[in-house]
C-alpha cells in the first residue's frame, strides 16, 4: 500500500480569544483524523462552523494546530519558519475561494507565475517563460493572457491562474478551499473539468474542502463529513452520499436541491 | 471571446484623466507647475542678485526696475521671492520624503508583526500625535539651533504619525487579503511579501498622503521661519521675509510682508487643491 | 429587433383557456418588452435587452441566470430601484398599474404595501445598530399598527416563521443572529406588510444549505398562505424549480426561455437552459467530465445582436446569426430559438 500523501491524526485546534475581560476559548477542530493516499482525493464537507477550513489551512501551514500531527509525504513538517514554509510548499499547495481577491492586483499573470517559479526552481529566465507557457496551456488559458492584469481577466479565468500557480512548484497535494464555489455554474463545470484533467495528468492529490456535496461526488474518491470540529462520517464518497449513516449526513444530503427535492421545515427554528 | 473591460487603450487613460479636469484644479495644476519651474531655474531668473543690497533704494515701491519692489534693505523683492522658491519646496519635499519612508516602514512592521511590536508602535504613534507639529519643530530647534535642516527634521518627526496611522490601516486592509495567504503558502519571506506585494499596492495611497502633506508642511515650515526659528538672515526665505516686512508695515511700504505672504498662500493652496483631486481621483481615502 | 410580447400567447399549463391570459389587468405583475441601460465609462450600455415576463396572482416565478443575465436588474426594475442614470424602455405593471408613471409618493406608497423585497445579504438590509424588534417595529408602525399593536404583531409573526425564545430575540442585536436567522427576520419583515408580490434576490446564496432548505421552505409556506406571488431569483436551477411554479432563464439580459417548473428535465429546449442542467455535476456519473459550453457567461452589452447564445451554442447555424429569434410558445413554455422546429410550436 503506497504511502499516504497526507496523513492526519488528532488534529485539535483551540482558538484564544486575546480579550482580558472575558478570555474565550472557541474549539475549531476537536480531534479529526484523515488520510489522503498518494493521488487521491478525499473531501472535507461541512456547514459553516464546521472546522474544514481550519484543518484545510493547518495543512496548508497558514495556522499551527494546537494539538495532533500532520504527516506530509511521510514527514511532519513543523514550524511556521520561513524555511518550513518553504519546505512545506514544494509538497503542498493551496487554491482559495475568492478569485477576485487571490491574485495581487498588481502582477500579470506572467509575472505571477514566474515569481512563484523563480523562488521554487532553479531554471533560468528561458526556462521560466517556457513553464510558464505549460502551465498556461494545462489549466486551459490562452498565451496571450500572459500579459493581463487580473482585472482584465473573469472569474473563472483567475481561478485558472490561481490553479496554475499552484501547480507551478509542482506540489503533491492541493488543498482546494471552496475553489469552485463563487463561479457560476457553468464556469464551475470547466473548472471541474480541468481539476479532473490536471490531476490525471500530474498525479497531485486534491484536498477538497467544501459545502456543495454536488461537487463532492464529481471530484473526490472518499469524503469526510464534518460538524463543529469533529468528524461525523467518513468513507467513499458513494457510499456516504447514497446510503448516509449519521442524521447529520442524512440531513445535509437531503438539503440538496435535486429533481422532486421539496423543502421541508424540520420543526421549530435552531436556537443559534 | 469578448473583454469584459472597455477596450480604450490603458495608456490612454492618464490622458484622459488629465484632459476632463476641471478649470480650479487645472489652475492649481498650473500654478504648480510655474512653482516647480521657478525653483529649477531660479538663479537663472532672477532679475537681480537676492542678496545685493542697496541702502539708498529701500522700501522703494512697484517700478520698472524693481517690478515687486525692494526690501528694507534695498534688495529686489522679486529675486528674492524667485531665490526662496528654492528652499520654499525643498524643505516640504523632504518633509514628505522622509515622513512618508519612516512612516510606511513603520505601518507595513507593526501590521505584518503585529502583537507586541504593533501595540508598541501605536503608543508611540499616540504619543507624537499629542504634540503638534509646531511645538515639537520649536522644541527640536531650541535644543539643537535653527537652520534650514533642524526644522526639516522636526517636522518630519511630527508628520510620521499622520502618515503611519493611515498607512497602518491600509497594511491591516492588505494584509487581510487572500493573496498574501497564497503568498505566505507558497512560502515566501516575509520581507518579500512586504517589499515585493504589500508596498506597491500601497504606493497609489502613500503618493496621495505626500501630496496633501506637502501643502501643510509648506504652511508649517513656513510659520517656523516667521518664527526665526528657520533659516536665518540674509537667506530668502518667505517666512523670514514675512517677519522682516513687518516694522516696513507701518512704515507705509508693506510690499516684502504682502509679497511673501501671497507666494506662500498661493502655492500651498494650489499645491493642496492638486492633492486634494489626486486624492478623489486615486480613492486616496480608502 | 423583435417585438418579445407574449400577450396573446399561452405561457403556462394553467392559463389554458384564452380569456384568463389576454385579461392583462388581472396579471399580478407584467414585464413588457422592458430594456434597461447603464451609464458607463463609454457611454451607456445595455443591461435588459427586452425582457417580457407575466405573473398570476399567487403564483410563484423564478427568474435563474448566470453573472450578467441581468435578474437582479429585472427585480430592481420592478421596484424602480435602478441605479441614477439608468434608462428604462418598455412597461413594468403591477396589478395593472405602471410602474414607471408613478409619483414619488405612489412609488413609496407601491414599495411599502404591495411589493416586498428580501435581499441576499440579511445584515446588509438590517440596520446594525437597532435591535430586531425596533427593526419589525419600524416596519409595523409604518402600516398603521400602534407601537404596543407593533410589538405584539413581530413576535407573533417571528413565532410563525419559527423563530424561538422570541421575546429574547427581538430584544437581540443583528450580530447577535446567525445569517439564516436573521433572513427569516428578514423574511417575516417582508411579509408583514402583507405583499402582493415578494421578490427574493438569491436570498439563499450565503446560507448553509439545511439552512437554506429551511428558509426556502418557510418563504413558500408562507407565501402560499399569504396567496401572495413570489419572484424567486436564484443562480441555482433546481432550488428555484423546487420552490416555484414556473421557471424563465434569462442570459445576457433577455429571457431565452420559460416553462413549468415541473417540466424542466423533460421539456427543456433551448441549448441555453439544457447546457445550465448538463452543468450540475450531479448529472453524470461520477468521474465522467461534464459536459459544458465554451467561453463565459456573457452581459448584454457583450452578447450577440441577434440571438444571445450565438457565441457559444454548440448547435448554432448560420440563421442564429442573422435573425433574432422571436420568443414563441412551445408545448407548455415558451423559448427564444431557432432551432426549434416549426411542426412543434403550437399555431
Amino acid at each position: 500500500m503506497a504511502e499516504p500523501i497526507l496523513d492526519v491524526r488528532d488534529l485539535r485546534k483551540v482558538f484564544r480569544s486575546r480579550s482580558a475581560l472575558r478570555p474565550e476559548e472557541f474549539v475549531a477542530v476537536d480531534g479529526v483524523t484523515f488520510t489522503v493516499p498518494a493521488g487521491g482525493s478525499l473531501a472535507i464537507v461541512g456547514e459553516s462552523g464546521s472546522g474544514k477550513t481550519t484543518c484545510a489551512r493547518i495543512v496548508a501551514g497558514l495556522v499551527t494546530a494546537s494539538a495532533g500531527t500532520v504527516v506530509l509525504d511521510g514527514q511532519q513538517v513543523v514550524g511556521t519558519s520561513v524555511r518550513a514554509r518553504r519546505q512545506r510548499a514544494r509538497c503542498v499547495q493551496m487554491v482559495f475561494q475568492d478569485p477576485y481577491q487571490s491574485l495581487d492586483r498588481r502582477q500579470t499573470v506572467a509575472q505571477c507565475l514566474a515569481e512563484v517559479l523563480a523562488h521554487h526552481t532553479t531554471l533560468d529566465r528561458a526556462g521560466r517563460n517556457a513553464r510558464t507557457d505549460e502551465l498556461l496551456d494545462l489549466v486551459g488559458l490562452d498565451r496571450s493572457h500572459g500579459g493581463e492584469l487580473p482585472r482584465a481577466l473573469s472569474g473563472g479565468q483567475r481561478q485558472r491562474v490561481a490553479i496554475a500557480r499552484a501547480l507551478a512548484a509542482d506540489p503533491r497535494l492541493l488543498v482546494l478551499d471552496e475553489a469552485v464555489a463563487a463561479l457560476d455554474v457553468s464556469i464551475q463545470a470547466q473548472v471541474l473539468n480541468l481539476l479532473a484533467d490536471a490531476r490525471a495528468a500530474t498525479g497531485v492529490a486534491y484536498l477538497f474542502i467544501t459545502h456543495d456535496l454536488s461537487v463532492v461526488r464529481h471530484v473526490c474518491d472518499d469524503v469526510v463529513v464534518m460538524a463543529r470540529g469533529r468528524v461525523v462520517e467518513s468513507g467513499p464518497v458513494e457510499r456516504v452520499l447514497d446510503a448516509p449513516q449519521e442524521p447529520y449526513t442524512q440531513r445535509l444530503v437531503g438539503s440538496i436541491p435535486r429533481p422532486g427535492w421539496v423543502p421541508t421545515r424540520r420543526g421549530a427554528g435552531r436556537a443559534r | 471571446m469578448t473583454t469584459l473591460t472597455p477596450t480604450r487603450r490603458a495608456w490612454l487613460d492618464p490622458v484622459h484623466r488629465v484632459a476632463t479636469v476641471g478649470w480650479a484644479s487645472a489652475s492649481a495644476g498650473a500654478v504648480c507647475c510655474v512653482v516647480v519651474l521657478v525653483a529649477v531655474f531660479a538663479p537663472w531668473l532672477a532679475p537681480h542678485d537676492p542678496n545685493a543690497v542697496d541702502p539708498l533704494n529701500a522700501l522703494a515701491p512697484f517700478s520698472a526696475e524693481h517690478p515687486l519692489g525692494t526690501d528694507d534693505l534695498g534688495r529686489d523683492l522679486l529675486s528674492r521671492l524667485i531665490a526662496g522658491t528654492r528652499a520654499g519646496l525643498a524643505g516640504p519635499l523632504l518633509v514628505v520624503l522622509a515622513s512618508g519612508v519612516a512612516g510606511t516602514a513603520l505601518a507595513v512592521s507593526a501590521a505584518w508583526f503585529g502583537g507586541w511590536l504593533d501595540a508598541v508602535v501605536s503608543r508611540v504613534l499616540d504619543i507624537l500625535f499629542a504634540f503638534p507639529g509646531l511645538v515639537l519643530a520649536i522644541t527640536v530647534v531650541a535644543v539643537f539651533g535653527t537652520g534650514f535642516l533642524a526644522p526639516v527634521v522636526a517636522l518630519s518627526i511630527a508628520f510620521v504619525p499622520l502618515v503611519a496611522r493611515v498607512m497602518r490601516a491600509a497594511a491591516l486592509r492588505e494584509r487581510s487579503l487572500p493573496y498574501v495567504e497564497a503568498l505566505r503558502v507558497q512560502g515566501f519571506s516575509g520581507r518579500h511579501i512586504c517589499l515585493r506585494h504589500l508596498v506597491p499596492n500601497l504606493a497609489p495611497l502613500l503618493f496621495v498622503q505626500a501630496a496633501i502633506g506637502f501643502g501643510y508642511a509648506m504652511l508649517d515650515l513656513a510659520s517656523i521661519s516667521f518664527l526665526g526659528l528657520g533659516l536665518q538672515p540674509p537667506a530668502a526665505d518667505w517666512g523670514l521675509m514675512i517677519a522682516n516686512g513687518q516694522p516696513s508695515i507701518l512704515a507705509g511700504a508693506p510690499q516684502q510682508s504682502i509679497c511673501a505672504a501671497v507666494a506662500v498662500v498661493v502655492t500651498v493652496v494650489s499645491f493642496t487643491v492638486v492633492a486634494e483631486r489626486l486624492a478623489t481621483r486615486f480613492g486616496g481615502g480608502r | 429587433m423583435s417585438a418579445r410580447r407574449v400577450d396573446a400567447q399561452p405561457m403556462d399549463g394553467a392559463a389554458v383557456d384564452g380569456a384568463a391570459v389576454d385579461a392583462a389587468d388581472g396579471d399580478l405583475l407584467r414585464i413588457d418588452d422592458l430594456r434597461v441601460e447603464l451609464p458607463g465609462p463609454d457611454g451607456h450600455r445595455p443591461v435588459l435587452r427586452g425582457v417580457s415576463l407575466r405573473m398570476a396572482p399567487g403564483e410563484a416565478l423564478g427568474l435563474v441566470g448566470e453573472s450578467g443575465s441581468g435578474k437582479s436588474m429585472t427585480a430592481r426594475s420592478v421596484l424602480r430601484l435602478l441605479p441614477r442614470g439608468a434608462r428604462t424602455t418598455g412597461t413594468v405593471h403591477v396589478r395593472g398599474t405602471d410602474v414607471g408613471r408613478l409619483d414619488a409618493a405612489a412609488l413609496r406608497r407601491l414599495r411599502s404595501r404591495d411589493l416586498a423585497m428580501v435581499f441576499q445579504d440579511p445584515r446588509a438590509t438590517v440596520n446594525p445598530v437597532r435591535t430586531v424588534g425596533d427593526f419589525l417595529g419600524e416596519v409595523l408602525r409604518e402600516q398603521g399598527h400602534s407601537r404596543t399593536a407593533a410589538e405584539a404583531e413581530a413576535g407573533r409573526l417571528l413565532a410563525e416563521i419559527g423563530v424561538d425564545r422570541v421575546e429574547r430575540r427581538l430584544r437581540q442585536h443583528p450580530h447577535e443572529l446567525s445569517g439564516g436567522l436573521l433572513q427569516r427576520v428578514v423574511i417575516a419583515a417582508a411579509l408583514a406588510t402583507e405583499p402582493a408580490l415578494i421578490l427574493a434576490d438569491e436570498p439563499t446564496t450565503a446560507l448553509d444549505v439545511t439552512t437554506q432548505e429551511e428558509v426556502v421552505a418557510i418563504l413558500d409556506e408562507q407565501r402560499r398562505q399569504r396567496h401572495a406571488g413570489l419572484l424567486f431569483i436564484s443562480h441555482d436551477l433546481e432550488l428555484a424549480a423546487a420552490v416555484c411554479d414556473r421557471i424563465a432563464v434569462m442570459y445576457a439580459g433577455t429571457v431565452v426561455e420559460v416553462l413549468p417548473a415541473d417540466r424542466l428535465h423533460a421539456e427543456a429546449r433551448h441549448p441555453y437552459t439544457r447546457a445550465l442542467l448538463r452543468a450540475r455535476p450531479g448529472t453524470v456519473p461520477p468521474g465522467a467530465r461534464l459536459e459544458t459550453v465554451p467561453g463565459r457567461p456573457q452581459s448584454a452589452f457583450d452578447a450577440p445582436a441577434t440571438c444571445v447564445f450565438a457565441d457559444r451554442c454548440p448547435a448554432v447555424r448560420d440563421v442564429c446569426r442573422t435573425t433574432p429569434p422571436e420568443f414563441r410558445a412551445v408545448g407548455t413554455g415558451a423559448v427564444a430559438c431557432h432551432l426549434v422546429p416549426a411542426e412543434v410550436l403550437r399555431g
